[in-house]
């Protein structure tokens, strides 16, 4: 697999579940697709896990 | 058609070994039945932003999620289980086959005491409709009382609190949120309501609850227009029970979640599963928990392996506090507690190794340490010598 545009694909971690959002595989159950960067995920989008919302929580780049 | 699997429960439980199962190839219908008309929800939000601020719950999954994964939801309440006939049978009179069902009921709260005066005045808070009750009172309420100071009784605290209420806790025991967190970081919680104003009466119990507030049995009468019992949870077996399913404050389940019925499993708040450690097993309600055991039920049942084990966790959030906790606190026999983030962290060792991390305020030296659950103690103790 060639390497996304814009560099590689990153790892988010929710600081508050702990929950990995990981730009490649999307949250598809939630709507978002895989390959959608962190700063795409819609506003709304709420950590799967534990309905953090985006704008409450901070991601953790891990990786 | 031939008959599919059947889920009882539309929470974060029923919900999510729905989303699994499908994540894992499995094929067969799936109906997911519930007897709230709400689509499910984030039920932790009820307690904090929900309060606080008249924020709506979150939703679990976007509402097109169940027509596209072909999962059918059914509102309705379950009133039987016919194992043998391997069908349901709902409050307005159908019957439903299953091949496989499970059990997601969750929980409700605890009550209190039956023979308690005024029991009946006390609210409680698990779902919609309760918040929807709670939060008309609270805007007619000036001086609320919450009976029980764990994690749910603690967030109304100071959702209300931050709504400018006046607020009195009473615990009957000499600590705060003793199944949850370790007596230091409960003590520095309870500094931060003090300051923000709560008040508490710890090591104290209800005599009575009346129209005008709580009679303690030494005497003290708190004054409140609104009560609220928050004095923990428990399970919704009954039905599982009376189709005879073995339950120990819990539906009992083995290692893959399947119940003492064949074809019938459980999960979530509802069930008691398997720990390597004890016993009697555990019901921790969690969400970690719940996700975990939905990976094992979905794993059951498409053939495939039990997921590796993750250390449980909790959070809570209490006005703008955050805690978190993850591994046993009743299982370290030594700790120490240090400052990070703006916030603290506790470490609680056992045999030599980190068992459980409590943190208040500081959610990424909190993740972190999680990671390092089962390290040695000895690299701690390097590391703190050398900083």
């Amino acid at each position: 697999m060639t390497e996304p545009v814009g560099g590689p694909w990153r790892v988010w971690e929710c600081i508050l579940c702990g929950w990995i959002y990981d730009e490649a595989e999307g949250d598809p159950d939630g709507g978002v697709a895989p390959g959608t960067r962190w700063e795409e995920i819609p506003a709304d989008w709420l950590c799967p896990e534990c309905g953090a919302k985006k704008a409450d929580f901070d991601m953790r780049l891990v990786a | 058609m031939s008959a599919g699997l059947i889920i009882v429960g539309a929470s974060h439980a029923g919900v999510t070994v729905a989303a699994e199962l499908r994540a894992a190839g499995f094929q067969p219908a799936i109906t997911l039945v519930s007897d709230e008309t709400s689509e499910p929800y984030h039920r932790p939000h009820l307690s904090k932003e929900c309060l606080a601020t008249d924020a709506e719950p979150g939703m679990l999954k976007p509402t097109t999620f169940y027509e596209e994964k072909g999962i059918e939801r059914l509102n309705a309440r379950v009133d039987a289980i016919d194992p043998d006939g391997r069908r349901i049978v709902t409050s307005d009179g159908k019957s439903f086959e299953y091949a496989t069902l499970i059990l997601a009921t969750g929980a409700k709260p605890r009550g209190l005491p039956a023979g308690l005066p005024g029991a009946e005045l006390a609210l409680t808070l698990r779902d919609r409709a309760d918040l929807g009750v709670l939060r008309a009172r609270l805007a007619t309420s000036r001086q609320l009382a919450i009976i029980g100071g764990g994690l749910i009784g603690l967030e109304i605290a100071a959702a209300a609190r931050s709504k400018g209420m006046s607020v009195d806790v009473v615990e009957c025991a000499d600590r705060l949120m003793s199944r949850c967190i370790s007596p230091e970081l409960a003590n520095l919680v309870r500094e931060r309501h003090v300051a923000a104003g709560i008040t508490f009466h710890m090591s104290s119990n209800v005599k009575a609850v009346t129209s005008q507030g709580i009679e303690l049995t030494d005497g003290v009468f708190i004054p409140a227009d609104l009560v609220i019992a928050s004095v923990g949870s428990q399970p919704r077996t009954e039905l599982a029970a009376r189709a005879g399913l073995t339950c120990d404050d819990g539906i009992l389940v083995g290692v893959d979640g399947s119940s003492s019925v064949t074809g019938i499993f459980a999960l979530g708040d509802c069930a008691r599963w398997p720990d390597p450690g004890l016993t009697r097993g555990i019901r921790h309600e969690s969400i970690a928990a719940t996700l975990w055991q939905a990976k094992a039920v979905a794993a059951a049942l498409t053939g495939r392996p039990l997921p590796a084990s993750t250390p449980l966790r909790l959070w809570s959030q209490q006005g703008a506090m955050r805690i978190q906790m993850a591994g046993p606190i009743e299982a370290a026999t030594h700790g120490h507690i240090t400052a990070a983030e703006g916030g603290h962290i506790l470490y609680g060792f056992s045999t030599g190794r980190l068992s459980s991390v409590q943190a208040m305020d500081a959610p990424r030296a909190f993740n972190t340490a999680v990671a390092r659950i089962g390290s040695c103690e000895a690299d701690f103790r390097a590391e703190a010598a050398t900083s």
